[in-house]
């Protein structure tokens, strides 16, 4: 019941008759008691309405919202990588992408330009010759790492901006390529790319959280660069070359405090 | 073997050939070797000549120890993680890596070791014997360039004499208030220097100008031939067009080469003591030469044992241990015993 003009204004002057004000003043009492534990009843059932709508839409909204993007990756000696990354957002950025399909990446950064992409596994260039120009040399056809998007099946179209500034939503695909000239991608398909990376997409729909991203390199052997047979050798050569440096200064110390 | 002391142009080559490895590899192993290398060549050559070049290399080693520190700063790749500094601090937000260290370490140390090889060089040559070798028409600007080097030793002798006259007067530097007294003196003795220096060159005709004579004319232009080829060879060299890159600075060389030869009549150089080339000499540069000819074939034939990249995995890199022996005969002016002169 609402608390009208007359409950609070006038209650010795309700009924006609003059009441003492003592007894005046318990009867308002009353009435506001009455009048305030009604609309905290309302506001508890429409709270607990409102919680009970969320509870229930929650799990529905998780599996529902999760939007997912193919990744592939073409590292220019017969290699490709493909992945598929889902994501609770709206939109994530490429660089994000690239980050949450689990490949090891080098980045530089460029301040307000975003970063740059110096190595996608252990294909690209040294941190230095990325910071002077992303890996590229004075010859034109230098490879560097391209960053493409399918904008139709088999039209693989370069992004004008950088992977921080790109805008990745459900169902893009996009591709890195290593190389100097025309991106050279497969047409692909999300199914595709989802086949091969080894994801699941009916993961999504009876996910309750986050769904990982599913990651798969086909073709060629990696070529890590690092892998080295002589190490021992190595080390002894230079052990070698530093025994006859010693040699020479001992010999030429020796030589001089025997002539003086 | 025993040498009175070594030609410049050994000393040139020498330079070169330990030089070359260290700009076009960074691999740990090629760096230590020839730290080590060029770390002997000192202990036995170095007299009061390198000396005076101490104070570039201790700048040369802070400026390392600032690298390092910018390298873990700012590069944030590697797999092995120290630490992480939060993200919220601009540019320098994000992980702390032992990759970042290990690189920044190897980078820092050839700038070091390069440093190393330039001032033993220049402790060295003799420019005088340097010059001897230009052609006549290179012989202004040699001199020039002989007596801005030579400034920089005197500059660090002046430099360390005022600071202890300085102290001898109870000055003691405590902030940047009391570099005053060390730097305006230093300054005055470096214009008093130039002034001296100018006047004895223009006592000697030193940049008093050449008649022009018939043989000259074609000569110019000629010149101006050799520049264009020049220009044209950087700018296909920057367009990636190696071959129209290549024919330009071969035009570029034998019209400088003509130009040069072609010489001038008015300028006779003299000698008072000709340059001898001795055994040493001899052993010295052949050593340079068989050096980076191994090099430079190895680094053709194994390209990836000259690269060293720990991003993103820290790993060993490959080695090369013929590039690494092939470095050896560097060692070759440790084994020659300086003359007693030099020994001072």
């Amino acid at each position: 019941m609402k608390p009208t003009l007359r409950d609070s204004v006038a209650p010795d002057l309700v009924s006609g008759v003059r009441l003492h004000p003592g007894e005046a003043a318990a009867r308002q009492a009353r009435a506001s008691g009455a009048t305030l534990r009604g609309s905290h009843g309302r506001a508890i059932l429409i709270l607990l309405c409102v919680l009970a709508l969320l509870a229930l839409r929650l799990p529905a909204a998780a599996s529902a919202d999760l939007n997912v993007a193919g990744l592939v990756v073409d590292y220019g000696d017969g290699r490709m990588s493909y992945a598929w990354v889902p994501f609770a957002e709206d939109e994530i950025s490429g660089m994000e992408l690239l980050q949450r399909s689990g490949l090891d990446i080098v980045t530089v950064g460029f301040g307000g330009l975003g970063e740059g992409v110096c190595q996608i596994e252990t294909t690209g260039c040294p941190v230095s010759e990325c910071r002077a120009r992303l890996c590229q040399t004075s010859d034109p056809e230098s490879p560097f790492w391209q960053y493409v998007q399918e904008t139709e099946p088999g039209v693989w179209t370069p992004y004008a901006l950088g992977a921080n500034a790109s805008k990745v939503r459900d169902g893009d695909i996009e591709g890195w390529t290593w190389s100097g000239k025309s991106p050279q991608l497969p047409a692909l398909s999300l199914d595709d790319v989802a086949t091969r990376a080894g994801g699941d997409p009916a993961a999504l729909k009876d996910a309750s959280g986050a769904v990982p991203a599913a990651v798969r390199t086909e073709g060629g052997s990696a070529d890590d660069g690092g892998a080295s047979t002589a190490i021992i050798g190595g080390s002894i050569a230079v052990g070698l070359v530093a025994l006859l440096a010693g040699f020479a200064i001992w010999r030429s110390r020796s030589v001089t405090a025997g002539t003086s | 073997m025993t040498a009175a002391r070594l030609d410049s142009r050994a000393w040139l080559l020498w330079g070169l050939a330990a030089m070359i490895p260290l700009l076009v590899a960074r691999h740990p192993l090629v760096v230590l070797e020839l730290l080590v290398i060029v770390l002997a060549v000192r202990a036995v050559w170095g007299g009061q000549a390198t000396q005076n070049w101490r104070w570039i290399v201790r700048v040369a080693a802070v400026f390392m120890v600032i690298g390092v520190v910018f390298n873990v700063l700012t590069v944030h790749a590697g797999d092995q993680v120290i630490a992480t500094i939060p993200d919220a601090i601009p540019l320098l937000g994000g992980s702390i890596t032992l990759n970042a260290l290990a690189y920044g370490i190897v980078s820092g140390v050839t700038v070091l070791v390069l440093i190393l090889v330039g001032t033993t060089v220049a402790a060295g040559i003799v420019w005088a014997d340097v010059m001897r070798t230009l052609p006549p028409r290179l012989a202004p600007l040699a001199i020039a360039g002989s007596v801005a080097w030579s400034f920089l030793p005197s500059t660090a002798n002046a430099f360390r004499e005022i600071r202890e006259s300085q102290a001898a007067r109870g000055h003691r530097i405590r902030g940047v208030r009391d570099l005053p007294p060390l730097v305006v003196p230093l300054l005055g003795g470096g214009l008093e220097r130039a002034m001296t220096m100018s006047e004895a060159l223009e006592a000697r005709g030193f940049g008093s100008a050449i008649s022009a004579s018939p043989a000259r004319s074609w000569s110019r232009w000629v010149l101006v031939g050799a520049l264009g080829a020049g220009m044209l060879a950087a700018y296909a060299f920057a367009v990636g067009k190696s071959a129209l890159a290549l024919g330009g600075m071969l035009a570029c060389a034998l019209l400088m080469l003509l130009v040069l030869r072609g010489g001038h009549p008015e300028i006779v150089p003299t000698r008072y003591r000709e340059a001898a080339w001795h055994a040493a000499d001899w052993l010295v540069a052949a050593c340079a030469g068989v050096a980076l000819a191994l090099f430079l074939w190895r680094r053709w034939a194994v390209p990836e044992a000259a690269v060293f990249n720990p991003y993103p995995d820290l790993a060993w890199p490959t080695t090369d241990l013929l590039m690494l022996l092939g470095l050896a005969p560097l060692l070759a002016p440790a084994f020659i015993v300086p003359g007693p002169e030099l020994r001072q």
